[in-house]
C-alpha cells in the first residue's frame, strides 16, 4: 500500500532513473556529479533558470561582470576537487595563497603571508613571534584533527567518535578549550595585545553570528583553517574567473559524468512511499520516480514543503526549524573609475584586504546588528578580482567585492535600510580606501534576501551561519534526513562553516553510494 | 483508557469533580493519585467491585485520564502526527485506539482518538503530552485544547451498562458509534470503550454537573463504584499494559528501557501500513525481531509479585511487571517483560521466601494478546507472500 | 619550607567549604585560601544536597535549614510573575492567574532538567581530568543527542520563545535563571543556564533565623575534617613540572599543589580570575552587593520575606544590561535581585555592573563615586517597585565583586601561563555552575579524586 496516490493525470511518469539530486547549487552540483560518476543515470532538477545556485556572474556595469555569492575559495573540499577532477574540468588559481593586508582603526596596517605556518615563522616582533608561532601551530593541528568533524558531520553513520577518542590527551584538553571558549579568551590566552591579535578576533568573528566575545565562537576560526587551498592549509585563493569558475567546473564534471540537468524545473513534492523516497513530482505537474534522491537547499524548504509538516518527525521538524537568525554578512561590489590614487593601496591591492575593527567596536557591532540596528563599524574583506585575475576587467575600470560582517539580517529590507547598510559598509571602505566614494561609477549591494531573490530560497537560507558546535548538531540532525531512507540531504543546513565548501554534497552522495552497496537499496 | 502509573509522590493531590460522589462512597477509604487527582483504590472490596462490573454494572471515575479537544481543518492528520490511530478513517462517533512514538520508534504513551465531529476529535491520554501536541501542531492547522479541568468523566462498565443508561436517562451509544445527548439540560457525550474486555461506555459532561450524573447513575442506575485496584484485575486479565508500570516512557528522564510497539505487545496498534504517524520511519529503523516482549502469564502461585525474577528454559529471561489474583481463572495473572527467545511458552517465576523457587509459569491469552498475536501471523503471512 | 597540598580550594563560598570538606574527608591533603574576611552579604544560599550533607555530617552541628518560598519577579506597572520549587505548585499558580503556559510547565520544566547536552557541556567546560575526549563526546551520540546539543548552545530566549508564550514568565524565567551570572538572553550558550537554573539542587535555601549559619558551619565542618585555612589573598598561580601548580600569596608564602579548584564562578571572580573565569557561566562583569538597612519594616507590598526577588521589566532588558556592562557603562535600567536577610535588611543584588568603566579617555578603574551611583541605581530600582521606598532607607553599605583593572585580571597577567587559560593547565578547575554550586563542586571533587 502506497502513501501517495498516483495520479497520473497531472503529467507523464517518469521512470528509469536512479538517483534525483534537487537544487543545482555547487552541492547539488557536487552530488550529481559524485552519482554520475559512480555509473548511476542520475537528474538534478533546478527550480531557477541559473545552474550554480548563489555562485554566478552578473553584470555590474555593461562589460563588467562581478561573481555573487562568494568572492574567495578557502575552504573548498580537496577531495572534491580530486574525485571530480575539477583542474581538468578548469578551475585554476589566478592567485593560489592571497597574503592578507590588515587595516586598523589608528591607520596602522598589518601583512600576514598566506602561508600562515611561514608568516608567523617571519613574523618580525620579539614578544609576538614566538607566541604567534605557537598559536598558529596548535590550531592547525587542532584544525586538521578535527576535519573530519566538520566534513562527515551530515553523514549519520559516520565514525567521528572513533576519530576524536584518538586524541591524545593534551590534544583533546585543547580541543575542549576550543571547542568551547570565545575566540577572545582564546586570544587572550595566546597572544600579547597588538594588531596581530585585533586582526585574529575579526577573522574569528567574520562570516559569523557567534561574536567573538561569546562562548563556542573560536571554533569558527578553527573551521576555516580546517581548509586547504592548493594543499596549503587555512590558505585562501582567488580562482581564474572567480569562484563561479568552480560552479562551471562542477557543472562540467557532471555533464561529463552524464548527469541530466535541467533548470526551470521545480519540485513541488518529494514522494514518498512505504518511508522510503520514490520519487518527486514536478510543479508543473508529472513525476519522476528514483530510488535515490538527494536535496540540496534549504531544510525548511525541503522537509516542510516537500515532505509536509504534517509527515515528517516532531522531535525532528523542532530542531530544522528551531533557529530565527539574527545577523547577516552584506556583499558590495564596486566599480571604480580609473585606477587606485594612493600608493599604498595599490601596493596592497593584489591582497586579500581586510578592514578590523578595535575590539570594543567589534563587540559593540554585533550588539548592534543583534539589536537590528545597522553597526557603525563592520568588518571588511576586500579584493580586487581583477588585479588578482588579468581576465577580468577592461578600460581603465577597476571592480572591488567586499563582503562586510554583522550586519543585522532583514527578512525584505526598504530603500532607507539599504541605504543606511550601503553607507556604513562604504565608510569602513573608506578606512582603507580613502575617497573611494569619488571613485565609483557602479555599485551592487547584495544584501541576503537580494541573493535569496536570485534563487528563489528564503532569505535566511543566506543568513550568517550559527555557531561551529550549533552547526555541526544541526547537519547531524539534517544528515539523518527525518529517517527517510533513500533521500539524503545536502542543503544548507548540513554545511559547516560559511564559504564554498562541496563537503556536505560529497557526504551525501556517498552515503547514497554506502547504502546501495550495503544492500539496503537496489539501484 | 488504562491509567499511568501512580503517582511516586502524593502531595496534597487535586480532587476531581467527583471526589465528593466517590469520597462518600469509599467505606474502605483506601485512596491514590494519578496524574496529581486523587483516585480511591478500593470502595467496599476489590472482589466485590470486581464481580460488580464482571456480571452487572460498575461505575468509575476517569477524571483522572489527560483529555484534549483537538479542533481543525488538519485535526486529523495532526492526530495521525501524534499517534499512531488512524484518525483520518474515524467517523463521526467512531473511536480507535493508538500510541504515541517518538521518532526513534520508541513508545511514549497509550492513545485513544475519538471523532465527535467533522473537525473535533477528543484525544485521550494516560499523561499528558501538552509539549508534543504544541509542537505538532506547528505547520498544521489543528489547535488542543486541554479540556481536563472543564469535564468530568465517567466509565460504566459491564453487561448491564446499557440498562444503567437507560434507566439513568441516557441513550447507550451503538457498537462503536459514540453519542451526545442533553440529560436534565447537561450536556453529555457517551462513547463506547472496552475496559478489561467489559464493553463499556466513557460519559463525558461539564465538570460542574459531576455530582448530578453520578448520582443518576447511582440511584436510577443501580451501578456501583468500581476502583483502581478491581480495574488493574480486569486490566491485566484483558492484557493491556500500563504506562510507568509495564513499560516506561521512551523519553522518561534517564530511562535506558526504550520499547518499540511489538516489544510491549502491541504491534497491531502501529502497522508500518497504516498512514504517516511519528516515529514510524524510526520504527523501521529498530530490528524486525524485537529484542524482548511483554508478554501475560499465568501462574499457580499467589505469591507471585512485581519484580520477581522469570525463567525460561532455566536462564533468567526478565521480570514480572504487575500482576493480579484473576478471580475469573482462579490463578494470577502476570505482565512479565522478557528477554529472547521471544517465542517460550513455559516460564518459571521465582517466588519469594518462605518456600523459595520456582513455580511454573504459562502463556496466557488475553485479548490484546489475541490481537497482537493475529497481527503478527497476518505480517508473517505477507512477508512469505513476499 | 613550602606545604604541598593534593587540593587547593580558592574561596569562602559555601560551594569552596564543601567542596574542601568532602575531598579531606576522602583522604586527600587540602588547603583553603580565602581572601580575607569581609562581611557576608548573603541571605540566602546554593541548594545544599542531602549527599553532600549526609558526608559532611551536617546534622551534627545544629545546622536547620529551609528553602526559599518563592521565585517572585516584580514587573512594570506592578504586574508580579511567582514560581515554587514543587512543578505542580508552580502550575497551580500559573493557571490560578490564567496563564495560558500551565499547561506547559511540567513538560517544560521536565525537558530543561533532561537536558543532558547542557550536562556534557558544563562537565566539558571544567576542563577537568577526565577519560579520554570529553570536548568530543559533544559531537558523538545519536541524533537526538545532537538535537539537545543544538538547543543547549543556543541562546535563553530562543529555548524560552520554542516552548512558553506568555512574555511575564519568560522574562521571570530569564531574571532568575540568567540573573545570577549576569548574562544577556540572547547570548549563543545563555540556554545552558536555564538547564542549569531547573537542576535538582538549584533551588535554594536559607538558615534558620536563629540557628548557626551554614557558613560559619562548613568551615568548622573543614576544620574538623582537617583541612588547612590560608586567609590571605592569592597573588599568583604558576606551573611548575607537568603536574603541579604553585600557588603564591600576598606575603611571598607559596603553596604546592596538585590540583587549584575554584568551587563556584563567584570564588574564582573573587579571586580576580576577573575576565578569564570559565566562559559558560559568564565573564567580564562585576557583581554588586548593597546592603539596606531600613528605618521602618517593610509595607506589606512585597509580603513574602523568604522570597527571592528580581526586578525587571522585560527579558529583552537583560541583554540590553549585558552589552552596557561589556561596553563599560552601567546600565540605565539595571536588572536588580533582591532578599530579606534573617535581621529585615534588604540586600539587592547585580551582576550587571562592568567590571571596569569606559568613557571618553578609555578604559578607567572602578572609582567611589561609581559605587554610590550603583547603589543609587539599585535604591531606584526598588524604590519603582515599592512605594515611598527612597524614604525608608537608613543606611545603606555596596560591596562590588570582579571589578577588574583595565588591563584584564591581574592574577593571569602576572600568572605567566604560556598555554591556554583556563583550560590548558589541566590542573586549574573552574566549577562553572551558579545555581547548584555546592553539588557541582562536590560532584567535581570526586571526579578529580578519581582522576587521580
Amino acid at each position: 500500500m502506497s502513501d501517495v496516490q498516483n495520479k497520473p493525470g497531472g503529467g507523464r511518469i517518469e521512470g528509469g532513473i536512479d538517483a534525483i539530486v534537487i537544487g543545482a547549487d555547487a552541492e547539488g552540483l557536487t552530488a550529481a556529479a559524485y552519482l554520475g560518476r559512480a555509473g548511476y543515470n542520475t537528474i538534478l532538477l533546478e527550480a531557477g533558470v541559473e545552474i550554480g545556485g548563489a555562485v554566478c556572474a552578473r553584470e555590474l556595469s555593461p562589460g563588467q561582470n562581478y561573481v555573487d555569492g562568494e568572492h574567495l575559495i578557502s575552504i573548498l573540499d580537496p577531495a572534491v576537487i580530486a574525485d571530480l577532477d575539477l583542474y581538468r574540468h578548469g578551475v585554476s588559481y589566478a592567485a593560489r595563497c592571497l597574503d592578507t593586508a590588515y587595516f586598523f582603526e589608528d591607520g596602522e596596517t598589518l601583512q600576514l603571508g598566506g602561508d600562515l605556518q611561514m608568516a608567523a615563522a617571519a613574523f618580525d616582533d620579539e614578544e609576538a613571534g614566538p607566541a604567534f608561532q605557537k598559536f598558529i601551530a596548535e590550531v592547525f593541528e587542532a584544525a586538521a584533527f578535527c576535519r573530519p568533524a566538520f566534513e562527515a558531520a551530515a553523514a549519520p553513520e559516520s565514525d567521528i567518535e572513533k576519530v576524536m577518542r584518538a586524541a591524545p590527551r593534551n590534544l583533546a584538553a585543547r580541543l575542549n578549550f576550543f571547542s568551547l571558549a570565545p575566540a577572545q579568551e582564546v586570544l587572550d590566552a595566546y597572544l600579547p595585545d597588538g594588531p596581530l591579535k585585533t586582526a585574529l578576533l575579526c577573522e574569528a568573528g567574520f562570516r559569523s553570528a557567534a561574536a567573538p566575545h561569546e562562548p563556542f565562537s573560536f571554533m569558527t576560526l578553527v573551521r576555516r583553517w580546517a581548509g586547504e587551498v592548493a594543499g596549503l592549509q587555512g590558505a585562501c585563493a582567488y580562482p581564474q574567473g572567480g569562484a563561479v569558475a568552480v560552479v562551471t567546473a562542477l557543472r562540467r564534471a557532471a555533464q561529463a559524468a552524464k548527469v541530466d540537468i535541467r533548470a526551470a524545473t521545480g519540485v513541488a513534492s518529494i514522494l514518498i512511499e512505504q518511508d522510503h523516497a520514490a520519487g518527486v513530482e514536478l510543479e508543473g505537474g508529472g513525476q519522476i520516480r528514483a530510488p535515490i534522491i538527494v536535496a540540496a537547499g534549504s531544510a525548511r524548504r525541503v522537509f516542510m514543503e516537500m515532505i509536509g509538516a504534517a509527515t515528517i518527525d516532531i522531535g525532528f521538524q523542532r530542531a530544522i526549524t528551531a533557529a530565527s537568525p539574527q545577523l547577516a554578512s552584506g556583499h558590495l561590489h564596486l566599480a571604480l573609475k580609473g585606477v587606485a590614487r594612493d600608493e599604498k593601496t595599490r601596493g596592497h591591492m593584489s591582497r586579500r584586504l581586510v578592514y578590523a575593527p578595535p575590539r570594543e567596536a567589534l563587540r559593540r557591532a554585533f550588539a548592534d546588528a543583534r539589536a537590528g540596528r545597522v553597526p557603525s563599524d563592520l568588518m571588511i574583506e576586500a579584493v580586487f578580482p581583477d588585479v588578482l585575475d588579468e581576465e577580468i576587467g577592461g578600460d581603465g575600470m577597476q571592480l572591488l567585492s567586499a563582503i562586510a560582517h554583522p550586519l543585522p539580517f532583514d527578512e525584505a529590507p526598504d530603500a532607507d535600510r539599504r541605504a543606511e547598510i550601503e553607507t556604513a559598509i562604504l565608510a569602513n571602505i573608506e578606512k582603507f580606501a580613502p575617497d573611494i566614494e569619488d571613485r565609483i561609477k557602479a555599485r551592487a549591494l547584495r544584501l541576503a534576501s537580494d541573493i535569496a531573490q536570485s534563487t528563489s530560497a528564503p532569505a535566511q537560507d543566506y543568513a550568517a551561519p550559527s555557531s561551529i558546535i550549533e552547526q555541526v548538531a544541526l547537519a547531524r540532525v539534517a544528515g539523518s534526513a527525518g529517517y527517510v531512507s533513500g533521500l539524503y540531504f545536502c542543503g544548507r543546513e548540513a554545511r559547516i562553516g560559511a564559504g564554498l565548501s562541496c563537503a556536505a554534497g560529497r557526504m551525501a552522495a556517498k552515503a547514497a553510494l554506502f547504502e546501495v552497496k550495503r544492500g539496503g537499496r537496489a539501484a | 483508557m488504562i491509567f499511568p502509573a501512580e503517582d511516586v509522590i502524593v502531595d496534597s493531590p487535586r480532587a476531581t469533580p467527583l471526589y465528593a460522589a466517590a469520597a462518600s462512597a469509599s467505606e474502605a477509604n483506601i485512596w491514590t493519585s494519578v496524574n496529581g487527582w486523587s483516585l480511591a483504590r478500593v470502595f467496599t472490596s476489590v472482589e466485590k467491585e470486581y464481580h460488580a462490573a464482571k456480571n452487572s454494572a460498575a461505575i468509575a471515575d476517569l477524571g483522572a485520564l489527560s483529555r484534549w479537544a483537538v479542533r481543525g481543518r488538519e485535526a486529523a492528520q495532526f492526530l495521525s502526527r501524534i499517534t499512531t490511530a488512524p484518525a483520518p478513517r474515524l467517523g463521526v462517533g467512531e473511536s480507535a485506539c493508538g500510541l504515541i512514538l517518538d521518532g526513534d520508534g520508541g513508545v511514549l504513551d497509550l492513545a485513544e482518538v475519538s471523532r465527535l465531529s467533522d473537525d473535533l476529535f477528543l484525544l485521550t491520554t494516560p499523561t499528558s503530552h501538552a509539549r508534543r501536541l504544541q509542537l505538532g501542531a506547528r505547520g498544521v492547522d489543528a489547535l488542543g485544547e486541554d479540556i481536563c479541568e472543564a469535564v468530568a468523566a465517567i466509565g460504566v462498565f459491564g453487561p448491564r451498562a446499557s440498562e444503567v443508561l437507560s434507566a439513568a436517562g441516557m441513550k447507550m451509544p451503538g457498537e462503536d458509534v459514540a453519542a451526545s445527548a442533553v440529560v436534565r439540560g447537561v450536556e453529555t457525550a457517551a462513547r463506547p470503550i472496552q475496559f478489561g474486555a467489559l464493553p463499556g461506555v466513557e460519559l463525558i459532561f461539564p465538570a460542574a454537573d459531576a455530582l448530578t450524573i453520578w448520582e443518576r447513575l447511582v440511584r436510577r442506575g443501580k451501578a456501583g463504584p468500581i476502583g483502581l485496584d478491581a480495574m488493574e484485575t480486569l486490566r491485566i486479565e484483558s492484557g493491556a499494559p500500563r504506562p510507568g508500570v509495564d513499560f516506561v516512557a521512551a523519553d522518561h528522564p534517564g530511562t535506558t528501557m526504550r520499547r518499540t510497539p511489538a516489544e510491549i505487545g502491541l504491534p497491531h496498534l502501529a502497522p508500518l501500513d497504516r498512514g504517516w504517524y511519528n516515529g514510524r520511519r524510526g520504527l523501521r529503523y529498530v530490528a524486525s525481531r524485537p529484542e524482548r516482549r511483554l508478554v501475560t502469564l499465568s501462574v499457580d502461585d499467589e505469591r507471585s509479585m512485581p519484580g520477581a525474577a522469570v525463567f525460561a528454559g532455566g536462564k533468567p529471561v526478565g521480570r514480572v511487571t504487575s500482576c493480579a489474583w484473576s478471580p475469573a481463572i482462579k490463578r494470577v495473572v502476570a505482565f512479565a517483560d522478557v528477554a529472547r527467545p521471544v517465542g517460550a511458552k513455559d516460564y518459571e517465576i521465582a517466588v519469594p521466601a518462605p518456600g523459595e523457587g520456582r513455580v511454573a509459569a504459562k502463556l496466557y491469552e488475553t485479548p490484546e494478546s489475541a490481537l497482537a498475536k493475529a497481527f503478527r501471523e497476518a505480517q508473517d503471512a505477507v512477508s512469505d507472500r513476499r | 619550607m613550602t606545604a604541598t597540598f593534593d587540593l587547593t580550594v580558592i574561596g569562602a563560598d559555601e560551594a569552596s567549604f564543601s567542596a574542601a570538606a568532602v575531598a579531606a574527608r576522602a583522604g586527600a591533603s587540602v588547603a583553603i585560601i580565602r581572601p580575607r574576611k569581609r562581611k557576608n552579604m548573603a541571605a540566602s544560599y546554593c541548594d545544599m544536597p542531602n549527599f553532600v550533607w549526609r558526608r559532611l555530617d551536617l546534622h551534627e552541628y545544629g545546622l536547620s535549614l529551609e528553602r526559599i518560598s518563592a521565585r517572585v519577579t516584580l514587573g512594570p506597572d506592578g504586574a508580579t510573575v511567582t514560581t515554587h520549587e514543587g512543578v505542580r505548585e508552580t502550575k497551580a499558580a500559573l493557571a490560578q492567574s490564567e496563564n495560558a503556559d500551565h499547561l506547559l510547565w511540567a513538560d517544560f520544566v521536565d525537558d530543561m532538567k533532561a537536558l543532558e547536552a547542557g550536562r556534557k557541556l558544563r562537565d566539558a567546560a571544567t576542563a577537568a581530568p577526565t577519560n579520554g575526549v570529553a570536548g568530543f563526546s559533544l559531537f558523538s551520540g545519536g541524533v537526538r543527542d545532537c538535537a539537545a546539543l543544538g538547543q543547549a548552545t543556543g541562546s535563553c530566549a530562543a529555548a524560552l520563545d520554542d516552548y512558553l508564550g506568555d512574555d511575564a514568565l519568560k522574562t521571570h524565567i530569564a531574571a532568575h535563571a540568567l540573573g545570577p551570572s549576569g548574562l544577556g538572553g540572547g547570548e549563543p550558550g545563555s540556554a545552558l543556564a536555564l538547564s542549569e537554573f531547573f537542576d535538582e539542587h538549584a533551588w535554594r535555601v536559607r538558615p534558620d533565623e536563629d540557628g548557626p549559619s551554614l557558613l560559619s558551619t562548613l568551615e568548622t565542618a573543614c576544620k574538623d575534617s582537617g583541612v588547612e585555612f590560608f586567609t590571605k589573598d592569592l597573588a599568583e598561580l604558576a606551573r611548575e613540572g607537568a603536574r603541579q601548580v604553585v600557588v603564591s600569596l600576598v606575603d611571598g608564602e607559596k603553596i604546592k599543589t596538585r590540583y587549584v579548584l575554584f568551587a563556584s564562578p563567584g570564588a574564582a571572580q573573587k579571586a580576580g580570575m576577573g575576565a578569564s573565569v570559565c566562559p559558560l557561566a559568564g565573564h567580564g562583569a562585576a557583581t554588586a552587593v548593597l546592603r539596606i538597612a531600613l528605618k521602618r519594616p517593610m509595607p506589606a507590598a512585597t509580603p513574602d520575606d523568604k522570597a527571592v526577588f528580581q526586578i525587571l521589566d522585560g527579558a529583552g532588558d537583560l541583554q540590553i544590561a549585558r552589552d552596557a556592562a561589556l561596553d563599560g557603562r552601567l546600565p540605565d535600567r539595571l536588572p536588580v535581585e533582591f532578599e530579606y536577610a534573617a535581621n529585615g535588611d534588604i540586600i539587592v543584588r547585580t551582576a550587571y555592573c562592568p567590571a571596569s568603566f569606559r568613557d571618553d579617555d578609555g578604559w578607567r578603574e572602578w572609582t567611589g563615586q561609581d559605587r554610590q551611583a550603583v547603589a543609587r541605581r539599585m535604591i531606584d530600582q526598588l524604590a519603582s517597585r515599592i512605594p515611598e521606598f527612597s524614604a525608608n532607607v537608613r543606611k545603606t553599605k555596596i560591596e562590588v565583586i570582579g571589578a577588574a583593572s583595565p588591563d584584564r585580571s591581574p592574577v593571569f597577567a602576572r600568572s605567566g601561563f604560556a598555554g591556554p587559560g583556563w583550560a590548558g593547565i589541566e590542573n586549574v578547575i573552574v566549577q562553572p555552575n551558579r545555581h547548584n554550586a555546592v553539588a557541582a563542586a562536590v560532584r567535581l571533587v570526586d571526579r578529580i579524586l578519581a582522576g587521580e
